[in-house]
């Protein structure tokens, strides 16, 4: 049965979002394996080096439907608490892995602090806006006091003083769009993660 | 297929179906259902990364009954 797709080349980004979105799923199905659809691989098509996928267990899901508040809470409590607990990630911020928001890659590079991870992953996205849209004068001269006093005076205190912030695995891209139901238990699934170990009060860090 | 990682895949007697199960302005993702050599039916869900489509010149052909 061949199944021609109008499919056209994806490049290096195409390749690494779907591996980052493998890693990520792989990620929460290793912390609670029913919250997310299994994961199987990802890869490219052998007669088109430039076409990749990732392919996991297919589920039927109501994806109209957004799971029960207390459901879901508790499982995504669940993956924050059971992930902090493990310490898989040695106490250090991060992803092994570049994840993408869209086509947004992340800054997953590992930081010993939470301070420190989210300034560099802020940065980064200031770094892809200026590329988007050029550079803004004005923002710019907002930059050094919101990296030098702003989140050092919000986030420090998080990590000072006998305070610790213990690295919890995020889905890192939770909205309505990438939750829904599964058909036969209406139990709370998530999808498309982009996940890497952070504070787990954090959604993403911007895109 | 080439995988990036290793995996196993059972053994496939052939794809019973393999169905649009939507699109988003970067991705297009399947539904393939396929009989396997053990008797059981089992669901996969693939997604195709495309960051754009322009639709032409450019075909994929996946033959999906002799990807391993």
């Amino acid at each position: 049965m061949p199944v021609i797709l109008d499919q056209v080349s994806t490049g290096h980004h195409g390749r690494e979002s779907l591996k980052g979105e493998y890693e990520s799923t792989l990620a929460i199905y290793h912390i609670v394996p029913d919250f997310v659809p299994k994961p199987i691989g990802w890869g490219t098509y052998s007669l088109s080096p430039d076409t990749h996928f990732y392919i996991g267990e297919f589920r039927n899901l109501l994806v109209d439907e957004l799971p029960s508040a207390t459901e879901f809470c508790e499982k995504l409590a669940m993956l924050h608490i059971k992930s902090a607990a493990s310490r898989q990630s040695g106490g250090k911020f991060g992803f092994h892995v570049t994840t993408y928001n869209g086509n947004l890659p992340q800054e997953n590079t590992w930081q010993d602090s939470w301070e420190k991870f989210f300034i560099s992953g802020l940065k980064h996205m200031f770094i892809l806006n200026e590329e988007a849209g050029g550079k803004c004068e004005e923002l710019e001269n907002l930059l050094p006091g919101l990296f030098e006093k702003v989140i050092p005076r919000l986030l420090r205190p998080l990590e000072t003083n006998g305070n610790t912030v213990a690295p919890a695995l995020v889905h890192g891209n939770l909205w309505c769009g990438n939750a829904a139901v599964r058909l036969e238990d209406d139990a709370p699934i998530v999808f498309d993660p982009s996940s890497f170990w952070a504070h787990n009060e954090c959604k993403r860090i911007l895109s | 297929m080439c995988f990036g990682i290793e995996i196993e895949l059972p053994e496939i007697e052939h794809v019973v179906s393999f169905t649009d199960n939507g699109a988003s302005a970067w991705a297009k993702t399947f539904r393939i259902v396929a009989l396997l050599k053990s008797g059981s039916e089992q669901s996969y869900f693939l997604k195709v990364g495309t960051l754009q489509f322009s639709g032409a010149g450019e075909i994929a052909l996946l033959n999906v009954t002799s990807h391993k």
